[in-house]
């Protein structure tokens, strides 16, 4: 855009005086923030809902599964699992355990790191 | 943006309220002036800027560096606008691009006849009138004037196309012109 300082039209528009911003405003909106920033860190998201409530209901999923499965698939399941006991696969069953176990500890580490992060400086 | 304004954004980000304080300090002002000519009300003007610095301090872990703060921000305050304001919106998108071909380059001879005191009376009569335009046309001029956005920055922010913020501007200029030509038969 070509710009014409003597153009009184262009003058105007660049030169409106801005409005005093009202007294207390800038007090006003850092209370909101600091705030907004305590509720924030305590607040607990629909995610975190929506996980512990699968997790809680797993156990109680796996059962009404295992007792509504027809009796066919039961006696495959039985058969499969002395298949699987007779190929001695012990230690790969241990390590399966030991690396359930080992991102457990890291997932509650994690978890733990973000619920005791250190307060604001400023409060 | 400062080198300054880059630190306070980046301790802002992880959660220094202080620091936020300090660029809330340095945009204050032109974040109210443009909510307080979008609304036209101080009192709800005052109330969009607090909600919009709020949300902007909620939403900073996720703002991206390479971006802008300042646009990030009256983006954030804009919406805040219209949706107080809908019919803001609407008449935003009336503004249509086919319509500038139609209207003629303004006149610049207004300089020649003014004189210098005319010409500080002018003003003062032109400010008076830049509020007087519609609330859509004043929101653009606001953008573009007060915070010297370009045309790209202007059009990203309020979601048109680049041609319908250059009619909007035009349209805006034009009036203004013919509100000058009103006040020069007048005096």
């Amino acid at each position: 855009m070509k710009i014409d300082e003597f153009d009184p039209i262009e003058n105007a528009l660049r030169n409106q005086p801005l409005a005093e911003l009202p007294a207390g405003l800038h007090r006003r909106v850092m209370s909101h923030v600091r705030l907004t920033r305590q509720a924030q860190r305590f607040q607990i998201g629909w995610i975190d809902l929506a996980v512990s409530l699968f997790f809680g209901l797993l156990p109680v999923l796996i059962a009404f599964g295992w007792k509504s499965l027809p009796r066919e698939a039961g006696l495959y399941l039985n058969y499969y699992w002395m298949v699987f006991q007779s190929m001695n696969l012990e230690p790969l069953v241990w390590l399966a355990i030991l690396a359930g176990l080992l991102s457990l500890v890291l997932m509650f580490a994690a978890s733990l790191r973000l619920s005791l992060q250190p307060p604001l400086r400023s409060e | 943006m400062e080198l300054r304004e880059r630190d306070w954004l980046k301790r802002a980000k992880n959660g220094d309220a202080d620091a936020f304080g300090m660029l809330v300090s340095l945009h204050e002002r032109y974040v109210y002036n443009l909510a307080l000519r979008t609304l036209g009300n101080p009192q709800d003007a005052q109330d969009v800027v607090q909600d919009g610095f709020v949300r902007a301090w909620m939403a900073l872990p996720g703002f991206r560096a390479d971006s802008e703060f300042r646009t990030w921000l009256y983006r954030i305050v804009l919406n805040l606008c219209l949706n107080r304001f809908p019919r803001l919106r609407r008449d935003l998108a009336a503004l249509s691009d086919e319509e500038l071909a139609e209207l003629p380059e303004p006149a610049s001879h207004a300089r020649d006849v003014l004189s210098i005191l005319e010409a500080d009376e002018a003003r003062t009569s032109l400010q008076r009138e830049i509020f007087r335009l519609p609330e859509s046309q004043r929101l653009l001029v606001t953008l573009r004037y007060q915070d010297e956005l370009s045309y790209e920055e202007i059009a990203s922010l309020v979601n048109l196309p680049l041609g319908t913020v250059k009619t909007g501007l035009f349209r805006a200029r034009q009036r203004l012109r013919q509100a000058l030509s009103v006040y020069q038969e007048q005096i």
